[in-house]
């Protein structure tokens, strides 16, 4: 049936299909999920993106930074380590010691590879849950996140992707600190080197200073 | 009304009311580009699963140390299979308790993932029972969860079910339901699975098997 150009009609039923060769936009909220053919195959570009997913790095995850067979475990000169406090009393964390009156640089390393749902080039961070535990130190504590993206064949560009500089984690009250990833040639799969260091400075305090690292994430803008 | 069987329209089709797509219609071609659907308008799964590396799990009162090659006093072992492609795959074993009493365990972290809805159904779901022959007294099965405050403290153990008897040697899935309330997306789970045994009679090689560990959860997306 073809019905002259701008016809108006108050109610229509069609029994059968309808062809439209101009533009059809459904009533809103009115596609619903059955009205999504099966096969339908909605791209994932076309969902919502949801901005800085969080993948949390479990404690467990990191390695000795210049020994990957090696996990961590006690810190000592330049490791960080990983507290192995009593099940049900404190959750796992990544620890540089006890640094009282000392000065130290410990390190410690994980390979981070960016989900399939990553949306490309779009925001990428470390996100770091520190403090200091008993006593802050009496000169500095700082956290820092150094990453090199893996170019699968055992090299890398050499360019490292953290554009934020070291921050202070010198305090009792536990917080978040984003590094911010240089995102743009950043793709699904993409497999991220990632170093986290602890610089620490003391030399006055009488009571144990550990710097702790409570959680660290990779957040991401995903679709799907 | 006006009832027609079939409709062309040239130009465009609106409606001051509803116009209603039929079921089954919309391809991925009819949405736009920029339709940006939100995950909560997704379906929801439920118990989707997050597999757990058990090759990842540690000894639970030493995370610095994988799993032994062996069970021996409190720690459950992981059973690699040297012989890689033959019939059995890596599990987690509690070793040959025939004849003794036993508590094993070991300890694992798993994140929620991005997808899970705040505060839906969380549980831990495990393959567990026995090779070779069942104890004759107790086989037991427990699993311990705490959520990291992500400083280095914890809550209460989420666990809400009870030990499950496991002395079979058919091993089948068993479900432990955990207290979802506050949970969301990211939070980091500290769990120590925990195989506790006692037999007499020692009726030849009884072993504690732990095939596979996942975290099933609700998802949307």
């Amino acid at each position: 049936m073809v019905i002259s150009a701008r016809a108006v009609l108050p109610n229509l039923h069609i029994t059968g299909s309808v062809t439209v060769d101009g533009a059809f936009t459904p009533t809103d909220a009115t596609a619903t999920n059955a009205k999504f053919a099966t096969n339908a195959e909605v791209q994932r570009g076309k969902l919502a993106q949801l901005q800085l997913a969080e993948y949390v790095i479990a404690p467990t995850r990191w390695r000795v930074w210049n020994n990957l067979n090696a996990l961590l475990s006690t810190a000592a000169t330049d490791d960080l380590g990983i507290t192995s406090t009593t099940f049900g009393t404190n959750s796992p964390a990544i620890t540089a010691g006890d640094i009282m009156g000392v000065t130290s640089t410990r390190y410690a390393r994980a390979l981070i590879d960016l989900p399939m749902e990553y949306d490309a080039g779009e925001t990428v961070l470390i996100r770091i849950y520190a403090g200091m535990l008993t006593t802050i130190a009496d000169l500095t504590c700082n956290v820092d996140v150094e990453i090199y993206e893996s170019d699968k064949d055992g090299t890398n560009d050499n360019v490292e992707l953290i554009a934020t500089a070291p921050q202070s984690i010198n305090f009792l009250m536990f917080q978040a600190y984003d590094f911010v990833v240089t995102s743009t040639d950043l793709t699904p799969g993409a497999i991220l080197d990632t170093r986290i260091t602890v610089d620490s400075q003391d030399d006055n305090s009488t009571t144990a200073v550990t710097p702790t690292l409570g959680a660290v994430s990779l957040l991401c803008d995903i679709r799907g | 009304m006006l009832t027609v069987p079939h409709l062309f329209v040239q130009g465009d089709l609106t409606s001051a009311a509803t116009l209603t797509p039929g079921l089954a219609t919309i391809l991925n071609a009819h949405v736009a580009p920029d339709a940006a659907i939100a995950r909560t308008k997704l379906q929801r799964e439920n118990y989707a699963p997050v597999d757990i590396d058990i090759n990842s799990m540690r000894v639970w009162n030493d995370l610095g140390a994988l799993l032994p090659g062996a069970a021996s006093g409190d720690d459950l072992a992981i059973e690699d299979n040297a012989s890689f492609g033959s019939s059995t795959s890596p599990y987690i074993s509690g070793g040959d308790v025939g004849g003794i009493g036993t508590d094993r365990y070991a300890r694992g972290m798993v994140a929620l993932p991005p997808e899970y809805v705040s505060g839906a159904p969380v549980r831990f779901e495990i393959f567990a029972g026995f090779l070779t022959t069942a104890p004759d007294d107790a086989g037991f099965l427990d699993l311990s969860v705490y959520k990291s405050n992500q400083e280095a403290g914890i809550g209460s153990d989420l666990v809400t079910t009870e030990q499950i008897d496991i002395a079979s040697t058919t091993i089948s899935q068993r479900n432990y339901a955990i207290t979802s309330t506050g949970l969301v997306a990211g939070d980091l789970l500290d769990f120590r699975v925990h195989v506790s045994t006692n037999d007499v009679g020692d009726a030849g090689a009884m072993v504690p098997v732990i095939g596979s560990i996942q975290l099933g959860c609700q998802i949307q997306g």
